[in-house]
């Protein structure tokens, strides 16, 4: 069995194993007769049906014709002879062969690519499966594979044998469309295990990494590495180059068809309000804010994350005070566990909005909060919307009910952030607050881009940043929300150390450096101008260091001159002093008898001369160092 | 009208608006907000009846009747007034003409770009628990008015004319708004100076909250329109002339002269004209128990929206 084929195999048994089926059972292996036949595999014919024997299972394969009843029965397997065109004779004769034994799965692999009714063939299997009580497993190539998107984004599409592009598949696949397919056929997915490296389309790409298309599936270069990034977002199966699929028989669900309808009259916002429960007063102004919006085109999910005692049907009580043109367009919900961003996850995914914006319970927004988001959406579709917040400084109150609230107002509002988002400025701190921006909803619940839960703090931050780098932002230069300042009360400021904020910040800025960071259209000026400010300061600073450096140079120079100037100073009074003295003593010779004479002129003498060297010295030093100036 | 403190009773509520060109929409939010805190008040028993009353200072009316301002119909109104006036009587002429027609215990006057809280209705009738207070103000949201209250007993130097409840006797006493001296900017200030000097007291009430749709520009600052800002420099000259405070009336009156601008010189010449006709109003408050004057404002701020 080569390594390729008894990647699926081997996945296949696996999905068996979980559900503990029992060995000595059988597999109805539907395309065993063309595995390693013209090119259905690369491993030889038989190989997987001999590594199901293996495993311990009976298998019955289909065959079509004598000589591929002869393949099969030369591998042990037993054999229904039959046309999978017609599936519903098929199985019936399955049943006729199997007798009372137990049935461990049905398997198709690649089939439902090839089979030009897949429709009628997984619904007989459904019969089947009723009646033997038989699980299906499908076995399909994935065509979201990573490196399909890839190929097909550089035009690139080569029919071949095996995998994707097999030039006998009449039917994709993507790991998205499989499980409501299937459903509409009346099989519920209950488990996957999805394969690799099957050895299909993905090779074929592996093996042309050399073309045109060698840096775009190169995972180390940063095109690979965004390409990779970007399928990433829509799911984990962009690795899959098979899709490995356990099913089990249901009721088929219908198809629905006004879904399309349904998205069409979404409302444009949802707006999750995180609270606890514990701040009533700020709740309610919260709640006051939306339902005085001057565009309802939004819904609220109150999100009561972990609440204590009669928390939640206290907040639904709350909301139902306002009028039903506003309290029916709000829902609460109750969430336990998690961090502070599990609420926006539970909510998001609940919500029906084609945006998504989050308010704290202590938030607060202005009438056109919608409205404004709302027209910048419609100008910019599925670029993130960012509003401008003001900041108001607040003191808690020790009052304990009406007519006091709990807090004061202490300063007027103030307008501290930018105006407008700059990608490169908010990489150095978050400048939005989370009721400042909102985010197509598709990026939260199909991209899954949303809020991280294992950050404590800057959750807003990373989540715009993230989001930002996908979809862009729409900046609107109004001030549309406020956010309290809490001077003596309870925040996340006071909740957290210095540390966990600059930690998380790390934190952040280690993930967003580990994918490749995509720039909006206009980053290149933005960032050439940066780079020059930056260039431009640190010319100043190194020019700066150098004239300090100068200062301190001359400023030595100087107290070694005015030291310098001291000592001769000092000489040239000696000098005078001895020559006063030797003028007074001579004076006193022309008086005195020769015996004193004799004395003290010995002595003014030697004085003299060791004063006149010491000046000398100095002045010879003197000449050196301002030789310049007399040379 | 009849003064409930007096009976003990529950009492009946009026609660009205004065439109000029509002969108009718806007009309319509403002209308569901104040329906539920009627319901609500009503169903706490702070109230036993609610009736409203809208009246239109526009040159063409908002609506063709009411029933377009009330999409859901009457809801808890036990009687809803729409009242185009031909003519632009301004806030406080527009008040006084509902005033007219009204027969209950309490009148809610708001500004028709305002969403009542829930609870607002029933924490304004609280604050007229103690007999002593005429007038409750409510508290803005998203911005507070930035004049002080006394934390204790709420008592402020005046109540805004965006949202506050009064007694009918109140009314009664003062006559309401003075339309002679004041069409947009001040009444407020003149009528709860005058009811204070009729001994009612005026609180500010923070539990009762309001949203009014105010914004603020990009610097954080509230900008006011040339009208706003027109009248507004009218009171800054009538009220201290009134309230016996000649000296400051004549001061900002040589400012307005002076500052050199055309809406100040139009303004500055108006008064003038009056001044020297001898038409300004006969002071009051001789001893300045209400009047209170504070740089330009009527009351000590805790914070300016102007500026830092």
């Amino acid at each position: 069995v080569s390594a390729a084929l008894s990647a699926t195999t081997e996945a296949f048994l696996e999905l068996l194993r979980r559900r503990r089926c029992s060995p000595g059972s059988v597999i109805v292996d539907l395309g065993a007769a063309d595995d390693g036949v013209a090119g259905r595999g690369p491993a030889g014919v038989g190989s997987a049906t001999r590594a199901l024997q293996a495993a311990g299972f009976a298998t019955i394969g289909i065959a079509a014709d004598q000589q591929s009843a002869e393949r099969l029965t030369a591998v042990g397997a037993e054999v229904v002879m039959g046309d999978l065109s017609k599936p519903d004779d098929v199985f019936a004769d399955v049943v006729l062969v199997l007798g009372e034994r137990h049935v461990a799965a049905v398997w198709l692999r690649d089939l439902p690519a090839r089979v030009p009714d897949m429709g009628a063939l997984v619904r007989a299997a459904h019969w089947f499966g009723e009646q033997t009580s038989a699980p299906l497993v499908l076995g399909v190539p994935n065509v979201t594979h990573v490196d399909v998107a890839t190929r097909l984004l550089l035009g690139r599409w080569e029919p071949g044998q095996g995998g994707v592009s097999d030039d006998a598949h009449v039917r994709h696949f993507s790991p998205a469309s499989l499980r409501p397919a299937m459903l509409a056929l009346g099989w519920a997915e209950i488990d996957a295990a999805d394969v690799e490296h099957e050895g299909g389309a993905v090779e074929a790409g592996e093996r042309e990494r050399s073309g045109v298309d060698a840096a775009f599936l190169e995972r180390t270069t940063p095109v690979g590495a965004e390409l990779a990034a970007l399928r990433d977002l829509a799911g984990p199966e962009g690795h899959a180059e098979y899709l490995v699929r356990i099913y089990e028989p249901v009721m088929p669900a219908p198809v629905d068809a006004d879904a399309d309808g349904r998205a069409l009259r979404a409302p444009f916002l949802s707006v999750l309000v995180r609270t606890q429960g514990k701040r009533w007063g700020t709740l309610e102004e919260a709640l006051l804010c939306l339902a005085a919006q001057t565009c309802d085109d939004f819904e609220v999910l109150v999100m009561v994350h972990d609440p204590e005692g009669d928390a939640t049907s206290r907040t639904e009580g709350l909301v139902a005070e306002f009028h039903p043109s506003f309290s029916g367009r709000v829902r609460v919900v109750e969430v336990a566990g998690g961090g502070r961003c599990r609420p926006l996850n539970e909510g998001a995914r609940m919500a029906r909005g084609r945006y998504l914006a989050t308010l704290d319970d202590d938030d607060l927004v202005f009438a056109h909060w919608v409205e404004t988001m709302r027209e910048a959406a419609e100008g910019a579709p599925w670029h993130a919307i960012r509003v401008v917040v003001g900041t108001q400084q607040v003191e808690a109150t020790q009052g304990s009910g009406p007519p006091d609230v709990g807090y004061r107002v202490a300063g007027r509002p103030r307008v501290d952030y930018p105006l407008t988002f700059d990608y490169v400025e908010h990489l150095r701190d978050n400048l939005t607050p989370n009721n400042g921006y909102a985010v197509p909803r598709s990026l939260v619940t199909d991209l899954g881009q949303g809020w991280d839960e294992s950050l404590p703090v800057l959750e807003d931050w990373d989540h715009l940043l993230r989001s930002a780098a996908i979809c862009g932002v729409e900046s609107v230069p109004t001030v549309a929300a406020m956010i309290r300042v809490w001077a003596n009360a309870e925040n996340s400021k006071t909740l957290h150390t210095s540390e966990i904020w600059e930690e998380t910040r790390q934190r952040i800025v280690a993930q967003l450096d580990a994918v490749p960071l995509l720039l909006d259209r206009g980053y290149m000026s933005k960032l050439r101008a940066l780079v020059g400010r930056i260039s431009a300061a640190e010319k100043l600073e190194q020019r700066n260091e150098e004239l300090a450096a100068d200062v301190g140079r001359l400023t030595g120079e100087l107290a070694d001159s005015e030291r310098r100037r001291e000592i001769a100073d000092e000489a040239v009074d000696a000098l005078k002093t001895a020559r006063d003295d030797l003028q007074q003593r001579l004076d006193d010779v022309l008086s005195s008898r020769s015996w004193q004479l004799t004395q003290s002129v010995g002595k003014s003498v030697g004085r003299a001369r060791r004063w006149a060297k010491a000046a000398e010295e100095i002045v010879r030093d003197r000449r050196g160092g301002d030789g310049r100036k007399e040379g | 009208m009849s003064e409930p403190g007096a009976q003990g009773g529950i009492p009946s509520l009026r609660v009205q608006t004065v439109l000029y060109e509002t969108a009718a929409r806007d009309v319509v939010r403002f209308v569901t907000g104040i329906s539920a805190a009627c319901a609500h008040a009503l169903g706490s028993g702070a109230i036993r009846s609610a009736e409203l009353a809208i009246g239109d200072s526009s040159p063409v009316p908002v609506a063709r009747g009411a029933g377009e301002l009330l999409p859901g119909g009457e809801g808890p109104f036990t009687g809803v007034a729409y009242l185009p006036f031909g003519a632009n009587l301004g806030s406080a002429g527009g008040h006084n003409r509902l005033f007219e027609d009204a027969d209950t215990d309490l009148v809610l006057v708001m500004n028709p770009d305002t969403y009542a809280s829930p609870h607002l209705v029933a924490e304004l009738v609280a604050g007229l628990a103690d007999r002593t207070v005429g007038i409750v103000e409510a508290r803005q949201l998203p911005l507070e008015h930035p004049k002080a209250h006394d934390p204790a007993t709420g008592d402020v130097s005046w109540a805004s004319g965006s949202c506050f409840l009064v007694r009918a006797a109140v009314l009664e006493a003062t006559g309401g708004f003075d339309t002679d001296l004041f069409f947009l900017h001040g009444d407020d200030v003149d009528f709860s100076w005058r009811a204070r000097l009729a001994g009612w007291r005026v609180v500010h009430r923070p539990s009762a909250t309001v949203f009014h749709d105010k914004r603020l520009d990009e610097t954080g600052v509230i900008r006011a329109g040339a009208r706003e800002l027109e009248y507004s420099a009218l009171a800054s000259v009538l009220l201290p002339w009134r309230y016996s405070r000649r000296d400051l009336a004549l001061e900002r009156l040589a400012r307005l002269e002076s500052a050199g601008d055309e809406l100040s010189a139009t303004v500055a010449s108006g008064l003038r004209a009056r001044v020297d006709a001898g038409e300004m109003p006969d002071p009051i408050d001789p001893d300045h128990r209400v009047g209170e004057f504070v740089g330009d404002d009527y009351a000590r701020h805790r914070f300016s929206y102007a500026g830092p």
